[in-house]
């Protein structure tokens, strides 16, 4: 049994995730990442966002890497993928986590049968996103944890609830997402907009990538188990 | 005065709405609004009679029919009045939907919920000529009016071009470019041979999403295969600089990531040192030649399909009068009134053209003169120049340094567009 490292945040090393002078996190090109010293190693991750239209899916994409939130919803065309640098502490170690996001667009998905293929291929993790103002996404959940991925990926699956601050108009209760948590052993995370405090959206969304970088983790260390 | 600018596209066989896109002061037209402007338009066809542009006291409308199957409508609620340019705009708006659905989906759908659901994606394109066509703040540009790829003039252009040559064959690939936030650095040949529509929509979709690091996006080229989809794939090389071909099936966007983080890793410091080419779009010793009184200026080149402008220039003299966004508003408004009514652009279709002011005379220069700006037009072959200068300047003095910048250029060894 492989022995259990701890893993926590690197609270110090995320600041090198910011544009010098300001709070906003920096858009890296594929050419570039962020300043962190050359022995950490750096560990890549691909993540596909999964869900219909306007479940949410770019919103999310976009929470996690730090980027302008979209204020009304435009249908994504095509594939769209952001990195998420994200370092974090195992043992004593310092590591880079890179999450490659792939988000496609609902009717680019349907028209064009390249597109779910080059998603799914080599994926590691499914964000399984519904909104909890549209039940219709909500039912749908179950379906689309059983197409999202071939066995043979083992990819952890993780559920997002999109607009969980819009509790006026909610369509899904609390019990409900609990027990499908306990039933189908998917955590599900809940994400809403973070109101008019935009200033340090790091902090906000800090516990959200630590939890799936552990998850990721901890998948990676199962599938090295099984191998043994 | 409030000004407003929609865009109500319907099926023009059924008279079914399947979008409306506004932007500025107001609400949207309502559905039973929209309808009674379709019934209008039928009417006249009823009577033999189409429909083009009406006027009433708060708005202009203009009709457009596209293929015996889409109508599209450009309300614009405000003082301007529409012009040639309009039509030109909806075309533009037109070619968009083509873009990313293809022409044969877009005119023989049968579906009509799903036709709505499928120009969801146009939204994007729509919005951004939209917020152009109204002078929104932030929503710089002038290809949309020129026709042309607004590009920038770094000052070594020989190296870039040739890598970019070279990776985009790598990518089985003979459309490629590299891009710096909505402006094209440089093109493959092939690139070029692209049509004025394409070379004004692709930079615009390519700069429409800010957020990504890559991107695969089946596209038609409105001219050069209406019904046949390419794959944009868009690589965000730094924060700035994105590299853009048009491909088959293959690389896949994974290949393509890897392929380019390899390749264009020995440019970096190359690509990182072209940002210095903000905000003004030229290089700086092209700058250093243009004359002080010179508050703004675009330069088209219609064969080449190339225009730059720069509205960054002298910000620190007496001329603070006009910010940004009024010259940008200047230079537009100048260039409608202008380049279309009085001085004829080579390149662009002819048909919708209103005759020449006096068809034994061609015009060769311009001048407009406010209150708050003089601008002086001059026309080359290929060549379109136009000059924004404090209202001050004696207009004789403007003549003489735009036909000194318009040498500076175009004449001698600089890159030129």
């Amino acid at each position: 049994m492989a022995p259990e490292w701890p893993i926590g945040e690197s609270k110090t090393y995320q600041q090198k995730l910011l544009i010098p002078g300001t709070n906003k996190r920096k858009l890296f090109g594929i050419l570039e990442k962020p300043n962190l010293p050359p022995s950490a190693p750096s560990v890549t991750y691909k993540i596909f966002m999964f869900g219909k239209a306007s479940s949410g899916k770019t919103w999310t994409m976009n929470r996690l890497s730090g980027q302008e939130l979209p204020s009304q919803h435009i249908e994504t065309a095509g594939i769209q993928c952001s990195n998420v640098y994200w370092p974090m502490k195992i043992g004593n170690r310092l590591i880079l986590f890179r999450l490659e996001i792939w988000d496609a667009g609902d009717s680019s998905v349907k028209r064009y049968n390249h597109i779910l293929p080059a998603c799914r291929e080599g994926v590691d993790a499914v964000l399984l996103c519904f909104s909890v103002i549209d039940r219709e996404s909500w039912t749908e959940l179950p379906r689309l944890l059983s197409s999202a991925t071939q066995p043979a990926d083992r990819a952890a699956k993780i559920a997002v609830a999109t607009r969980y601050d819009q509790f006026s108009h909610r369509e899904v209760t609390e019990a409900e997402m609990e027990s499908f948590e306990a039933v189908h052993g998917v955590p599900i995370l809940k994400l809403g907009g973070t109101g008019d405090d935009h200033s340090d959206e790091l902090t906000h969304t800090a516990p959200i990538l630590n939890f799936l970088c552990k998850r990721l983790w901890q998948r990676d260390q199962e599938l090295l188990s099984v191998k043994q | 005065m409030a000004a407003s600018c929609t865009l109500v596209g319907l099926s023009a066989t059924s008279g079914v709405p399947l979008f409306v896109r506004h932007t500025g002061h107001g609400k949207p037209p309502a559905y039973a609004l929209i309808g009674s402007l379709n019934g209008i338009h039928v009417f006249g066809e009823s009577h033999g009679v189409t429909l083009c542009t009406t006027r009433t006291h708060n708005a202009n409308l203009i009709w457009k029919t596209y293929h015996d199957s889409i109508r599209l409508i450009l309300i614009r609620g405000s003082e301007t009045v529409g012009d040639s340019c309009d039509g030109s705009l909806l075309d533009l708006m037109f070619a968009s939907l083509v873009l990313l659905l293809g022409l044969e989906t877009l005119t023989s759908a049968t579906n009509v919920e799903r036709l709505k659901r499928d120009i969801r994606p146009c939204y994007v394109l729509l919005d951004e000529l939209l917020s152009r066509a109204m002078g929104c703040e932030d929503h710089h540009g002038f290809s949309h009016l020129t026709g042309c790829a607004e590009c920038l003039i770094p000052s070594e252009q020989h190296n870039l071009q040739n890598e970019l040559e070279k990776f985009a064959e790598g990518a089985d690939s003979t459309y490629g470019c590299v891009m710096m936030q909505g402006h094209v650095l440089c093109g493959t040949r092939n690139f070029w041979s692209l049509s004025h529509t394409e070379l004004v929509l692709l930079p615009l979709l390519v700069a429409s999403n800010t957020f990504t690091v890559a991107r695969d996006l089946p596209i038609y080229l409105p001219n050069k295969s209406p019904n046949v989809p390419f794959r944009m794939l868009v690589i965000r090389l730094t924060g700035l600089i994105s590299v853009v071909t048009l491909c088959g099936p293959t690389p896949t966007l994974t290949e393509m990531m890897r392929a380019a983080s390899s390749f264009w890793a020995p440019s970096y410091q190359t690509l990182e040192a072209l940002s210095s080419l903000l905000p003004c779009n030229i290089s700086p010793s092209l700058l250093s030649h243009l004359d002080n009184a010179i508050i703004g200026l675009i330069l088209v080149n219609y064969d080449h399909k190339k225009c730059v402008s720069c509205v960054h220039l002298s910000e620190e003299s007496r001329s603070r009068c006009l910010s940004v966004n009024r010259k940008v508003a200047a230079l537009r408004s100048v260039y409608r009134s202008v380049v279309g009514p009085l001085l004829q652009p080579p390149a662009m279709p002819p048909e919708d053209f209103p005759s020449r002011l006096h068809p034994d005379h061609v015009p060769l220069e311009s001048y407009v003169s406010t209150d708050n700006y003089k601008v002086y037009i001059l026309q080359s072959s290929p060549y379109h120049l136009l000059v924004l200068f404090p209202p001050a300047l004696p207009i004789h003095i403007a003549r003489q340094v735009s036909i000194r910048t318009l040498a500076v250029f175009t004449k001698g060894k600089v890159p030129k567009i």
